[in-house]
């Protein structure tokens, strides 16, 4: 199983030219003695017939672009087309810029996704010296996911994050910057699961309330979980109003829901008739001033509702109110709960 | 060590199910003249050989002389294991502990693998007694080794969970109309008891839920045909399952039936269940007297039920903030969320009562919704954003009313939909019409008993 004096003076070369990157650690030195430690790795691997991705001894890329789409990754791993963290961390900020000018979201997520495969290769979150960047990378990327309402990439950063944050609280090094946003993702995170019903998660989350204490955007997620779950719609509409950092884009989502449950509570405690101001006002509908268009319209249309009519000056017919009595006398499945 | 091996001989070759199991118990006095005695001449054998694996294996050899046969490698690690287990009590709590316990738990394991590969030999059901013991043991040893590893730790608890598994697909093999076959089923029960301890332990809702799932399949023996104590344990956890799952009905009838089958001896186990059961017994109207929750001490729970039902929905809030951790480890965090409900219920009823007592014949039931707005300020939930950001409300007086009167409305309509209340607001003329009769319903007709 020895491999060949060719390829054993391939991979040692690998070792001897000193890598593009700064510094890394000692097996990339030329030393002698590091250098056939390195071997013995490889041979190790030959051995078992492993792919580099479980090398013991961290091994950088030299790619030196700053662009480069992603790419799924099947087999051993091409060295010259990974790129360093010296290099990601300008790839990072290039693709920040390019998100504030052109908010082109293929193009930020992909570029997102094989700066953190590059980084899961080179085995970055393991290295406190790498921390830092890969919390800024993977903030970055819930961040722009989240702007763009791909849910399921930010859930997918958010559940990375809370591992790396973790780590970050007992790093040494950067301590203070690394777990800055912890609280701010942590919140995401709740409002998440509200929204996509994740009860248990909610239900455990022992840590997360403890913080909230002490954090505006957890007390702020919990407290729209409650609002939530009892359909305090008054109280959900004020959180969504005063939400802080990103969190209104999570709630955004929500709307809907809350929405809905919100008119079957006030449908069903009016009577005889349930004003359409006080369910514009109420569920927070921003139509114009005739109330026959615009979002409110297309919400009700979703319902069989009978409606008390004014006429206008000119002679036209507009809804004022829900007929709710008609409704009672009518069928009764339209009270059934939703939750 | 002979004589042990002697006994255990024996009992092997006697097919003894219980002699077996007590021999290999790991806490029981197995041998007359007290454990801790035991535990000394193990730990002084194994301190003559230079590991403990050495001592396993020697005992091991000398259970062959004695002619324990294929069992000789059990009886060998079982001693290892007691050995360095007695080495762990003498060392105190630090690297040394873990490192024996560590030793210990490997053991420990092996043996039991051993024995289930003895046991699927074995085709019969002799072996079930010990079985039990051993899964009772390997569990308890892995929590205690996990502890004092870190807090996080879970190696052996996972280890633990992949042993539980193989015995129960052991316990299923053969040919089904067997007495045999039957026997070996019957464990089934208290496998799954103790690999739902397992699980909570690892936190994990899927592989709690797989376990119900396997309970409930049809191959599964009834579960009035196990011992009742196994099925109390069972429904415990169902039920504390359930309360994660926010299904609290169904968790409210597995705790019940826990309860009411659970002797009133058991003490512990008593409270433990009452713990869950009384916080989610609240929906439906029902409260355990004072008598029994100062026979179990659990005191809280009577300030929550306090609370509750005088509508103090501040008070309640903040016991439930106190106590936030306690409540969360259960599980009840979202549903005393819930309770919350309930006491505004509460307190929306006793200003209609009050109302009501000196309000003229013709007027008892349209209630003007001005009168809330006091009781409803006083008693509601503190928001904990406001002292977060200290939101100075200096709004004008009649900014901060019709705020109030926002939120009264919606929490009346909230009542109404979920049929606390029976009535309806008019919000003109901003005032509640309640029903003539029973407009606020008993608990125990909104939230029914039997789901």
């Amino acid at each position: 199983m020895r491999a060949s004096a060719r390829e054993r003076a391939a991979r040692a070369a690998r070792f001897a030219a000193p890598a593009p990157c700064d510094g890394g650690p000692a097996a990339l030195s030329a030393s002698p003695s590091a250098v056939k430690a390195a071997r013995r790795a490889a041979l190790k691997r030959k051995r078992r017939g492993s792919s580099d991705l479980e090398d013991t001894a961290t091994h950088y890329g030299h790619c030196e672009h700053l662009e480069k789409t992603y790419l799924r990754l099947t087999g051993a791993v091409d060295w010259s087309k990974i790129r360093p963290p010296r290099v990601l961390k300008e790839s990072l900020e290039m693709v920040k810029q390019r998100w504030k000018k052109e908010k082109d979201y293929n193009f930020a997520s992909s570029q997102l996704k094989s700066i953190r495969q590059d980084l899961t290769v080179q085995r970055c979150a393991e290295n406190e010296r790498w921390l830092l960047l890969c919390i800024q990378v993977y903030e970055t990327n819930a961040r722009i996911s989240l702007e763009s309402a791909d849910l399921e990439e930010m859930h997918q950063c958010l559940s990375v994050l809370d591992d790396l944050h973790a780590h970050g609280e007992k790093c040494t090094r950067d301590r203070e910057v690394c777990i800055q946003f912890r609280d701010e993702f942590a919140a995401y995170r709740v409002l998440h699961a509200i929204h996509a019903e994740n009860t248990f998660f909610l239900n455990t989350a022992r840590d997360l309330a403890a913080r909230s204490r002490q954090s505006i955007a957890l007390a702020h997620a919990f407290a729209v979980l409650a609002a939530v779950r009892r359909n305090a719609y008054v109280r959900f509409f004020e959180l969504h109003e005063s939400a802080p950092n990103m969190s209104g884009f999570l709630m955004d989502h929500m709307l809907q829901r809350v929405r809905r449950n919100a008119f079957q509570a006030l449908l069903k405690s009016s009577y005889p008739e349930l004003d359409l101001k006080i369910v514009q006002e109420q569920l927070r509908f921003h139509d114009g001033r005739q109330r026959a268009e615009g979002d409110m319209r297309k919400f009700l249309d979703r319902y069989e509702l009978e409606y008390v009519y004014i006429k206008s000056r000119k002679g036209k017919r507009f809804p004022r109110a829900i007929n709710v009595q008609a409704l009672k006398k009518g069928s009764s499945s339209s009270s059934t709960k939703t939750r | 060590m002979s004589a042990y091996a002697e006994t255990l001989a024996a009992a092997v070759v006697r097919r003894d199910g219980p002699a077996t199991a007590k021999l290999l118990r790991l806490d029981e006095s197995a041998h007359p003249g007290g454990w801790a005695f035991v535990q000394q001449s193990v730990l002084a054998k194994m301190r003559e050989r230079k590991s403990a694996d050495d001592f396993a294996r020697a005992s091991e050899a000398e259970a062959q002389a004695v002619g324990l046969g294929e069992f000789s490698a059990l009886c060998g690690l079982h001693l290892a294991t007691v050995g360095s287990l007695a080495a762990a009590h003498e060392c105190d709590a630090g690297p040394a502990r873990r490192e024996k316990l560590d030793t210990a738990f490997r053991l420990h394991s092996q043996a039991f693998k051993k024995f289930l590969e003895l046991f699927r030999k074995d085709g019969s059901s002799w072996l079930v007694e010990t079985m039990m013991t051993l899964i009772h043991d390997t569990r308890s040893l892995a929590v205690w080794a996990d502890s004092e590893t870190s807090e996080t730790h879970t190696e052996h608890l996972r280890e633990t969970k992949s042993l539980l598994e193989t015995c129960f697909r052991q316990t299923t093999m053969g040919r089904a109309m067997t007495d045999d076959a039957q026997r070996k089923r019957m464990v089934g029960l208290y496998i799954v008891n103790h690999q739902f301890k397992v699980f909570f332990a690892l936190k994990s809702l899927q592989l709690c839920r797989n376990l119900v799932r396997s309970v409930e399949m049809p191959t599964f023996p009834n579960l009035e045909d196990f011992p009742l104590n196994q099925q109390v344990m069972y429904e415990y956890y169902r039920g504390r399952l359930l309360i994660l799952d926010d299904r609290v009905t169904d968790a409210r009838r597995a705790l019940q039936f826990a309860l009411d089958n659970c002797p009133p001896q058991c003490r512990r186990n008593r409270r433990l269940i009452l713990e869950y059961l009384v916080p989610i017994s609240l929906f439906c109207g029902r409260a355990p007297s004072q008598k029994l929750l100062d026979e179990y001490q659990i005191g809280y729970l009577s300030d929550l039920m306090r609370h509750v039902r005088n509508g103090n929905v501040r008070a309640l809030s903040a016991l439930i903030d106190d106590q936030q951790d306690h409540f969360i480890a259960r599980g009840l965090f979202l549903a005393l969320d819930q309770l919350k409900v309930i006491a505004y219920r509460n307190l929306f009823r006793n200003v209609v009562a009050l109302y009501q007592a000196q309000a003229e014949e013709r007027q008892k039931t349209r209630v003007p919704l001005d009168l809330f707005l006091r009781p409803f300020e006083l008693y509601r939930e503190p928001d904990p954003l406001a002292q977060l950001t200290d939101a100075g409300s200096a709004d004008a007086g009649g900014d901060a009313k019709s705020e109030l009167m926002e939120h009264v409305k919606c929490v009346l309509s909230n009542l109404i939909y979920e049929r606390f209340v029976k009535g309806y607001m008019s919000h003109e003329k901003e005032m509640l019409v309640l029903s003539p009769k029973e407009p606020f319903p008993k608990l125990s007709v909104v939230n029914p008993i039997e789901g």
